[in-house]
Formats: structure tokens, sequence, C-alpha cells
């Protein structure tokens, strides 16, 4: 029999370290053992089997399909009550882009599926810009600023690749958000040629900048974040 | 492979004991409520020798011969058409989760390895002492099997004997008669937490220590060994917590107890009720003495017919409740799910739940080395310890859902330094 020189109990014959500590064994009597006892447990790990993402995947895809293809019916029986089911269709088609595709993939596929989720988003507003016949505001407003948020998330994927803090994720994300509302107000106000250029966006990039200030003086003060983590604690 | 035999489509069936009732809605993919009894005879198992010895000792408990049934309010248990469940070989990670449509509908799973033998009870199903019957039992046919001279008595059941009513019984409906309805106990409470083990993982440890040294212990600061080791495990806590130079919370264990050791009834499904001891480190440094004399007497207070009978009405009443029975089962279900997600174990710190001696008929026992106890694993509780002693062992587990050991460490160095021989048994690499 060994005992653990560290926490004083014996362990069982078959240990290689103690169980409570990790200190070695070293039992030099019961080196070579003819027959070494089994251990205590098998080395079998059995992971239960989860529920089956793609079939999920299936389930949900068959119950945004059938509603769809009603739609289709019933408007190719009525056209007289215009093209409303293509909105129907291209509405139920971004969800499905959104939502449900990235179940169908086995690993997860970051790069791949916010190249997908831009085209798509893309492809859903041009419908309704073409539906529509109005000219100019598609590759005006809604390229650039789909384009900015994909830039943004594509960032957040490559910057939240390495483990970040909370605060720096925070200060972050406001710092998007502030960039974003400027851009927004920008490119709309250019368009209607309202004659400012930026003026919503500043209420909301003053009130980011005012919080980043915030978050980096928590980052650098220890004290004050200690403080905070006891006030605060859940 | 061979395929499970299937037996004539009898119609039986089972309502949910009270205690049972909330398992189901609480079984997740990721986690069940589920604990494991296991004996350790002095011989090496034979699997096939084993599944004989389940098939002859199953019809003699009709209540963990079932499946469970989804009904429009409640579940309900319903004969399996399956002879017996699959005798597996032993795994690393007992207590996993169970789902209702495997290990041919069961909701039990019976393992072996080596010398032992070892059966993981969804909760709904029975208590600890409902399980420690059913596997001595099953060890005692077994030995049979094997050519042994085997009695009945203590936790072994005669297999002769057909199964009677009050085996079947749901003994809470019986005795739940109070007029007052205990209150539960809700503050948050501290958690030692750490990094967790992935899904489905857990960390098993069980020290065995001699029982009459772990007797004249207890008996010498004038406390049962339940009494004592949830002293020792509060005062781990405690100085954890301290040691962490945070805010202050209450620490508690839980103490489930078997509530046929005062109620007359010999059921076999769940009859116990969980109490829970706490202190408030706000109020001043304890020491362990002090946390003895407050777990002692608080345990000694609460443990008597009146106090049980309040705290049983209370769960009844629940079940009693016509707005409550008449909920379709999903929305209970939904209920009980956001209940425990809230609450569930925010209120405890820690499980001891202590089984006391296993009795075995005497001609038994020189073929039987030891057995042990785990509670399941808990979804934000470290330490889940389930105890119980045979012949001259006494074994207490933890079931631990964190990689660290310092609580498992805490304790049983405990126990060493007051003298204790500690032997320890893990599935740690």
């Amino acid at each position: 029999m060994s005992y653990c020189v560290n926490c004083g109990v014996e362990l069982d014959k078959s240990a290689k370290k103690c169980a409570l500590c990790a200190t070695p064994v070293v039992n030099p009597n019961e080196k070579n053992e003819e027959h070494p006892q089994a251990p205590p447990y098998s080395s079998t790990l059995v992971i239960p089997k989860g529920v089956s993402r793609k079939y999920v995947a299936f389930i949900i895809s068959m119950v945004i399909l059938i509603p769809n293809i009603v739609c289709v019916i019933v408007n190719l029986l009525l056209p007289h009550t215009g093209s409303w089911s293509v909105y129907v269709v291209a509405s139920s088609a971004l969800v499905w882009f959104l939502f449900v595709f990235p179940s169908l993939m086995s690993r997860s596929h970051p790069y791949i599926l916010l190249s997908v989720d831009t085209v798509t988003s893309l492809l859903y507003i041009y419908i309704f810009y073409a539906l529509n016949k109005q000219e100019g505001w598609f590759s005006r407003v809604a390229v650039p600023l789909v384009a900015l948020f994909s830039l943004i998330c594509l960032f957040m994927v490559k910057w939240l690749a390495k483990e970040r803090d909370g605060v720096h994720i925070a200060m972050v994300v406001l710092a998007e958000i502030a960039l974003f509302s400027v851009f927004t107000d920008a490119v709309v106000n250019y368009f209607y040629v309202t004659g400012r250029l930026i003026f919503v966006s500043i209420p909301v990039s003053v009130s980011c900048f005012a919080l980043i200030g915030f978050f980096v003086f928590v980052a650098k003060n220890k004290r004050f974040r200690a403080w905070l983590s006891q006030k605060f604690f859940v | 492979m061979n395929k499970p035999e299937k037996k004539s489509n009898e119609k039986f069936w089972l309502k949910l004991d009270n205690a049972a009732k909330i398992f189901p809605g609480q079984n997740k993919s990721k986690w069940s409520n589920i604990f494991r009894f296991a004996l350790t005879l002095t011989e090496k198992i034979d699997p096939c020798l084993l599944e004989q010895a389940l098939q002859d000792v199953l019809p003699r408990f009709p209540c963990f011969d079932v499946r469970i049934r989804r009904g429009i309010f409640w579940y309900y248990f319903e004969k399996n058409a399956y002879k017996n469940p699959p005798v597996m070989p032993d795994i690393k990670n007992p207590c996993h989760r169970v789902k209702f449509n495997e290990n041919r509908y069961f909701l039990f799973r019976v393992y072996y390895h080596e010398n032992r033998i070892a059966v993981d009870f969804f909760h709904a199903l029975t208590d600890g002492y409902g399980a420690s019957v059913f596997v001595s039992t099953l060890a005692a046919q077994y030995l049979r099997l094997l050519g042994k001279e085997i009695g009945v008595g203590g936790s072994v059941l005669d297999l002769h004997e057909p199964p009677s009513e009050s085996d079947l019984e749901d003994a809470f409906e019986r005795f739940a008669s109070s007029k007052v309805k205990a209150k539960r106990a809700d503050s948050f409470v501290y958690h030692r937490t750490g990094e967790k083990m992935p899904a489905h993982n857990v960390n098993v440890t069980t020290g065995y220590i001699p029982v009459d040294k772990l007797l004249e212990t207890a008996r010498a600061h004038s406390a049962t060994i339940t009494e004592y080791l949830a002293s020792i495990l509060m005062y781990v806590h405690y100085q954890r917590q301290l040691a962490e130079e945070r805010k202050q919370k209450e620490v508690s264990v839980q103490i489930p107890v078997n509530l046929r050791r005062l109620y007359d009834t010999t059921t076999l499904r769940n009859f116990s009720l969980c109490y829970s001891v706490r202190i408030d480190p706000n109020l001043g440094e304890y020491t362990f003495e002090e946390i003895l004399k407050q777990v002692s007497l608080y345990l000694r207070y609460v443990n008597n017919k009146k106090q049980l009978n309040a705290m049983m009405t209370a769960n009844m009443g629940l079940e009693r409740n016509p707005v409550m029975r008449a909920m379709p089962l999903f929305i209970k279900d939904l209920g009980i799910g956001i209940s425990f997600l809230i609450t569930g174990e925010q209120t405890t710190t820690a499980l001891l739940t202590n089984l006391g001696p296993i009795s075995l008929p005497k001609n038994m026992e020189p073929f039987v080395q030891r057995a042990m106890f785990m509670a399941g694993p808990g979804v934000l509780n470290g330490a889940r310890l389930g105890a119980v002693s045979c012949k001259d062992v006494f074994a207490v587990t933890f079931a631990n859902i964190y990689k660290n050991s310092d609580i498992e460490r805490d304790f049983f160095t405990a126990l060493v330094k007051r003298g204790l021989p500690v032997r320890i048994e893990s599935n740690r690499d």
C-alpha cells in the first residue's frame, strides 16, 4: 500500500498519483508486481449522444418550407393580389440562411457563414429595392451599410479568436456602435442631401465615448474594479 | 449480438410518487438526477450470471421493471416490455444523463467492473434506500447462482414472496397530513466553483474509513456520523469562502433524511426529504466545534415527525392543488425546469446523503467487501457526497463537476488530521 506524502491518505494500489493533490506515487516496494491491481474505474468514457443538429435543421426547414409553398400557390392562383408571396419567400430564405444554415455545418466556419450572411442580406434588400422600383438607394445606402456591418463582424470574429477581457470587449463594441452610427448618419444624409452630414449620431457617439472613458478608467484602476466586483457580485 | 427478449404485453402502470414528479421535468440533455449504489464482492463478476440474477430479481421489484411515459397531465410508469436492462462493463463517468428511450427503456443501468456490481438509478424510480435493497438482493441472487448459500433478511428481499402493496405505495400520499406547511429556505448561498469538467464528465472520489473509528470520533464530540461529516463539510466550505476574501454568503449543507425510520412503511419508491442546515459567516467567526454544535442541534430539532410531516405536506400541497393538477404536462415541465434553473442548487452549498449501515444476511457478509453510494453530480455544486457503511467500512463518495479537487482534499485531510485512516479511490487520471 502507498500513502500520499502530502495528504496522508492511503492510495489505491493502481494509483500513479494522489487523487486529491496529484502528488506522484513513489513506492519502490510495489514497482515490480507480477499482477498489478486493476484501477477502480474503467477508462471507457461514455459521452451520450445529443440531439442531431442536422435533424433539427431538417425539421425547422420543413416547418418553414410548407407555409411558403402554400403562399406561392395561393399567390399564383390569385395573381391580381400582387406579388406578395415574394416577400414571404425572401424573408423565410433570409431566416433560413441566418439561423438554420449554420446547423448544417459539422464544424464552425465563421468566415464562410459571414460571407453567406452578407450576400443573403444584400440579396434580400435588393428584392425589396427591385420590387419597389425606387432608384439609387440600394448601391448608395444599403450596400455601404451592409458592407461596413460585415467588416465590423469580420473584425470581431478575428479579434475574439483570442480570449479577451470583458471590459475590453465592452470598449470595442461601444467604439463600433459609435462608428456605425456616424457612418449611417453620413450615408443617409448624403443620399437625401439634408445639408447636415452628421446630426442624429452625435448623442449616440458621445454617449458611447463617455462609456468608453468609464471603461478605460475601470480597466486601469484595480482598486475601483475590486470595489465594483464587491458591490455588484451576483 | 442477441436481440433482447421481450415479455408479454402486460398492462401495469403506476403514478410517480410525490418526490419523483419533479425529476422528469428537470431531466435535460446534459444533466439528470441520477445516483449510484454499488457493492464490491470478493470475486470477479461474471456478466452472464449477473444478467441471469437480474432477470430473477426484477419480478420482485415491479416498481423498477418499468419505463416512463408522458400522460396529458402527469408522467407515469408503465411495465417495461423488455426482460431486463443490458448488463454493461463499468464506465469512467458514472451517473451520466438518462434518456428515456435508451437502455431498453429502463430507468436504471447495471454495470460491473472487476468485483463490483454498480447500478445507476434515475431518482424518479427510487431513493437511496430502495436502491440499496435492489442491489443487495441482486448481489445475493448472483451469489446464489454461483452456488453460495445465501439467506434473506436486512436489505436482501425474499424472491419467493410476492411484492407487497407497501413496497409499491406512494408513502407521501399516505402520511402527509399536517395542518401546517413548512416554508422552504430561499436565500442564495456560497458555492465553491472552478473550471467545469466537459459535459457528461464527473470526478468521483471515494474515501473508505473504518466505521468503528469514525463512530468513536463522532461520539467523542457527542455527535452522530452524519452530524460530524456535515460539520466538516460545512467547515471546509466556510474556510474556503473566508480565503476568497469576498462578501460572505451563507454556507448550507443539504441532508436528505430517510423517512422510513419514522413512518411505518417498506416502500421501495422515494420516501425521503431534504433539510438544509446553514451558517451565516456575517454573524462572526466560527470554530469547528461551534459549527458541529449548530449542525447537531439543528438536525435533532428538525428530525421529528411533526416537522417532517409539515415539509411533506408542503410538497404534497403542490400536487394536490387543483390548478396545478389541471395544467398540461408540458407547462408543468416548463415551470419545473425554470424553477430548477433559478433556485435549484442556488440554495445549497453542498449535499451529504448518508444511507447509514447496510444490513446483509450473516451468510452473505463473507462474500461482500464493501458498499459505495454516490449522489448524482450537480449543476452548480461541486461537493455532493453519498455515504454508506457496510460491515466495518464506511464509504463517503464525492461527485464533483469541477476539475479542482480542493474541497475533497480539505475534507479528507481534515479526517486524517483527526486521526482517522482514509483510503482513497478515484476515477481521476
